[in-house]
């Protein structure tokens, strides 16, 4: 995102703090440097407001229900977001790779670590689908890999 | 006093992680290597993240209601559903299953 947010060094610095999953994601998505950083900015502005409002309704409303989260199965959205989130990076080989080391390496330290480690440890499955891009196309791909890509490598180095 | 020291640390750390690229990089691309690396690593952290969320409780290996979550949230990807549809069928089939 770095190439998209160019400016003073003072509003570099502002623009950072919404430097979240959210605003990346949206903002990667767009191909040309202003509307990255539009999307950047617009999804951070967005998130910010609707993040503080669901927390206050949450608070306000929801606190004396304890069982809620078990009982209307919210505790599974967070597993389905995250791999509805992989989902699309699976159509790589070198991604699949790396995702089934990733998830593995972190299920087996599970029970031997505290918490936390083992998803970071998983950052280590990188290893894992370093060389598959390009040398081996997995079925149905294009060689050089179409789409994958959502961080615009062309767009890197544009100039400024 | 602890916790507002360990706040303000980890307020600093986290801003530092945002920052670095757009206030030192500027304009300039990425390294090959870090650009390969920022690529593939979020493959590795939400499979992790899946896994975890959903096969461990604590430190121990479970298998509970969440597995149906997770199968539901599969087959709607497979559907190609949208991402709040997923999540919503993940929900429902997880509360469905404790219900049984």
């Amino acid at each position: 995102m770095a190439s998209a947010l160019q400016g003073p060094f003072w509003k570099r610095a502002l623009w950072s703090q919404l430097m979240i999953d959210e605003t990346t994601a949206v903002g990667a998505a767009q191909t040309e440097l202003r509307w990255r950083r539009y999307g950047y900015l617009c999804t951070g502005a967005f998130v910010f407001v609707a993040w503080n409002t669901s927390t206050l309704v949450g608070a306000a409303v929801l606190s004396s229900t304890g069982s809620l989260v078990v009982d209307w199965g919210l505790d599974a959205t967070i597993p389905a977001a995250f791999l509805a989130l992989l989902w699309p990076r699976l159509r790589d080989a070198g991604q699949r790779r790396t995702a089934a080391a990733g998830a593995l390496l972190a299920i087996a330290l599970v029970p031997y670590t505290p918490a936390g480690i083992p998803i970071l440890a998983a950052g280590l499955g990188v290893a894992a689908g370093w060389r598959a891009r390009g040398s081996r196309p997995g079925p149905g791909h294009e060689p050089g890999g179409g789409d994958e890509d959502p961080t615009g490598r062309e767009l890197r180095g544009a100039p400024a | 006093m602890t916790a507002t020291v360990v706040l303000i640390g980890l307020a600093l750390g986290t801003y530092g992680l945002k920052a670095t690229a757009p206030l030192l990089l500027g304009g300039r691309a990425l390294p090959e290597t870090l650009a390969r690396l920022s690529d593939l690593l979020p493959a590795a952290l939400l499979a992790a993240l899946v896994v975890v969320s959903t096969f461990t409780r604590e430190q121990s290996l479970v298998l509970d209601a969440r597995v149906a979550g997770l199968a539901a949230a599969a087959l709607a990807l497979v559907l190609r559903a949208p991402f709040v549809v997923v999540v919503i069928a993940a929900a429902v089939a997880t509360a469905v299953a404790r219900m049984v």
